[in-house]
């Protein structure tokens, strides 16, 4: 205790204010520090993520189609049966195109290939139609499609078109380069269109508004947004602006 | 983990005359030896005193972090790789394989796998087959351990106007119900694995660098997590781990690599490395296998006859931004159309 202590002299008061400051902002300081180490504790090990999106079967690398395995067989209501059991016992062709008995769930979308017997062989049903009237085993479906698709099997060929699974050097282990029905249904050979799967969420912003599904993405893209806004032009004319600028 | 200096100084009122800058500690002396001094003042300084302490110890207490996810001292007087000798990389393997093990109850796989001889990698993608799915995207996230909340994508797909290869027109963001859609064609982007990288250059503690194989790498115990290298690529291939990469237990890869898909620390840089765990035994990358369309091509450049040089020999094949320089090890290529198309009847060539 200090006699001298006068808080009514103008000096001193600077000091008191000093002293109130201090007596609020320390035990404020104090409080927001404690906060700081003892409220944030080391973190924990980071928690798992949340499920993401995508499942395993999504980004699954076997093949889109199993290839037929000589002797060709089907499933003919629910029982696997070889094409001879049934085609040795009469010759069952039209080849007209028309819709068939048999086989309906076969629906032939190959543009003007559109006849069975193209591929098939008329006499032997376990064996696909080669050059000059031979026969080849499905084992070698690619010699099939060579015979009107020349370019693109000569690209299969050398490997620049289709895939090739596994080693892309043959010494370190066994390449697996894909047959065409592998990829393509040799009745329906074009690709369906796919559901692409999310694409990155920087700059994603709210959710997809369902009115407007044709111009999702110009909606969810700031970029674009951004520049329909420096530019003066209206959102629904960004679609115009892409053809415009690529019209070249 | 507590960090004892936090106690130590707190029970010694005021910091004595060790001047250590904080806070209110107008009268640094030793209490007891200073006259004048009323009880209001000593509160007030031994408050200020602590609250200053207590304010540093809470700015140093990340470093609790670090203690808890896999900071260790031999991470930190590591050598660079390149110094490294084969019994150094051990230890940093063993040191890994102990934190994954350690934070995933698993045991992974881990190696440090060389170039090998006489190869160097090249990638080329069919642009006329892509159909932007974006499977290869996430066969990538899945393959090399990237975080998935949030999600780390190396590869970005960017969906294109038809009649153009002006990248700037084109949309990261696409959503589509169904792709491709007619009017767009679909360009994949990931790291172009350049013969003149840009992003080694700014490197400033030369984290990151090029391979005998033309891979690029980037040591994840050596980047600073500066982003140069990020500002620097002109393929947008770089990506920084904002937060703890956080991985499903169940969906971690465990073939693991040192300089590809190890998991990875906050704060450093990480990028596509023609899944180098793979390839450089042998294997396809992952976005190659699981492409539904067989657009992507890999392989050894230098073996004559690999399906990349097949492609360069055969095809129409362009690089990215050709104008920068950077001499990129990705290229595009289209494919002339089959013939058959432009004769349908129902006039499909339009
Ligand atoms: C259960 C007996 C059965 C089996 C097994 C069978 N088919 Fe058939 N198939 C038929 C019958 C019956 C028809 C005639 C359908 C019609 O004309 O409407 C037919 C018609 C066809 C045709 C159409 C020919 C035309 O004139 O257009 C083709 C091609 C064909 N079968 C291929 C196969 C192949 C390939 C297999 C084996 C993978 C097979 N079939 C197995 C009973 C069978
Ligand atoms: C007898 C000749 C012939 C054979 C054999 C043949 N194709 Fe075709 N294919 C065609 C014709 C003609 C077209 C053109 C279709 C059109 O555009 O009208 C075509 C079109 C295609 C297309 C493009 C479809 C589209 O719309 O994009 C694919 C893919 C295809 N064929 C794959 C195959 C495969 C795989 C095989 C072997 C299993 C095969 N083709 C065997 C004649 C054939
Ligand atoms: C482009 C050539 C081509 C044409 C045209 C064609 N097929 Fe096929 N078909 C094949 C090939 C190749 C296979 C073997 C499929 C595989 O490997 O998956 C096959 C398989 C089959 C099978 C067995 C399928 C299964 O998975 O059970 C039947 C049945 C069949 N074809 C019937 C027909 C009928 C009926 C037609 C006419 C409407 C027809 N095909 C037209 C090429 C063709
Ligand atoms: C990795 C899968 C894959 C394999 C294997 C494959 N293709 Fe294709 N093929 C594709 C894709 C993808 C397209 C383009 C999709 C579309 O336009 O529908 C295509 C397109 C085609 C076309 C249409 C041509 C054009 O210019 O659009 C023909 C014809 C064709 N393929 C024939 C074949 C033949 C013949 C084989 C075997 C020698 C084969 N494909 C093997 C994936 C494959």
């Amino acid at each position: 205790m200090t006699p001298e202590a006068a808080p009514s002299s103008p000096k001193n008061r600077g000091a008191a204010l000093n002293e109130v400051i201090a007596s609020i902002c320390g035990p404020l300081l104090l409080l927001l520090a404690l906060w700081f180490v003892l409220g944030a504790a080391p973190t924990a090990p980071v928690p798992d993520a949340a499920t993401p999106v995508v499942r395993a079967a999504d980004i699954d690398p076997a093949p889109r189609f199993q290839r037929m395995t000589d002797p060709a067989s089907t499933l003919i209501a629910g029982i696997r049966q070889r094409c001879n059991d049934c085609h040795a016992l009469a010759d069952l062709s039209r080849n007209t195109g028309e819709p068939l008995v048999q086989h309906a769930n076969i629906m032939l979308n190959h543009g003007l290939n559109d006849r069975c017997l193209n591929c098939h062989d008329r006499a032997d049903r376990s064996k696909l139609v080669g050059l000059h009237g031979g026969k080849l085993p499905y084992a070698d479906v690619e010699q099939l499609c060579a015979q009107c698709h020349g370019p693109i099997y000569n690209d299969w060929k050398l490997g620049t078109h289709g895939k090739t699974l596994g080693y892309w050097n043959a010494g370190l282990g066994q390449p697996n380069r894909l047959v065409c029905t592998e990829c393509h249904n040799p009745h329906a050979p074009a690709y369906e269109p796919i559901r692409p799967l999310p694409g990155p969420h920087t700059l994603r912003m709210g959710s997809p508004d369902p009115e407007v599904a044709t111009h999702i993405s110009e909606q969810r893209n700031p970029l674009i947004r951004w520049q329909d806004e420096e530019h003066g032009t209206a959102p629904q004319n960004s679609e115009q602006d892409y053809t415009e600028g690529g019209a070249h | 983990m507590r960090l004892p200096l936090i106690d130590e100084h707190r029970s010694d009122a005021g910091c004595g005359s060790g001047g250590c800058g904080c806070a209110g500690t107008s009268g640094a002396q030793p209490v007891a030896s200073r006259p004048g001094m009323t009880r209001r003042s000593f509160l007030r300084t031994t408050a200020g005193a602590t609250g200053g302490l207590a304010a540093l110890a809470a700015s140093l207490s990340p470093l609790r972090e670090l203690t808890g996810d896999g900071f260790s001292m031999q991470q930190f007087l590591q050598k660079h790789y390149k110094e490294m000798t084969e019994s150094d990389m051990n230890k940093a393997l063993d040191r890994i394989r102990a934190q994954v093990e350690q934070r995933y109850e698993l045991r992974p796989e881990i190696r440090d796998i060389k170039p090998l001889d006489g190869v160097e990698f090249v990638y080329a993608l069919n642009l006329s087959r892509c159909i932007g799915c974006r499977k290869c995207v996430h066969a990538c996230v899945a393959e090399n351990n990237q975080s998935r909340d949030p999600e780390m994508q190396y590869i970005r797909v960017i969906e294109m106007p038809r009649g153009t290869t002006d990248i700037e027109q084109g949309d990261h963001h696409y959503d589509r119900p169904t792709v491709p859609d007619e009017s767009h064609y679909y360009m994949p982007v990931q790291c172009h694995q350049c013969a003149n990288p840009p992003c080694v250059k700014v490197c400033p503690v030369e984290a990151t660098w090029q391979e005998a194989d033309g891979i690029v790498v980037v040591d994840y115990d050596w980047c600073i997590g500066c982003r140069y290298c990020e500002a620097a690529c002109p393929y947008w291939a770089r990506r920084f781990n904002f937060t703890t990469p956080s991985i499903p237990r169940d969906k971690l890869n465990l073939n693991m690599s040192y300089l590809s898909n190890r998991p990875r620390p906050k704060g450093v840089m990480e990028k596509c490395h023609f899944c180098l765990h793979r390839t450089r035994q042998g294997r396809m990358p992952a976005c190659l296998e699981v492409c539904p369309t067989g657009s992507r091509k890999f392989g050894n450049v230098l073996d004559p006859d690999s399906e990349v040089r097949e492609v360069l020999r055969t095809k129409r094949v362009f690089v990215l931004k050709e104008d920068v320089g950077t001499l990129p090890r990705f290229f595009y290529y289209f494919d002339e159309r089959d013939p058959l198309r432009n004769i349908s009847v129902e006039g499909a060539g339009s």
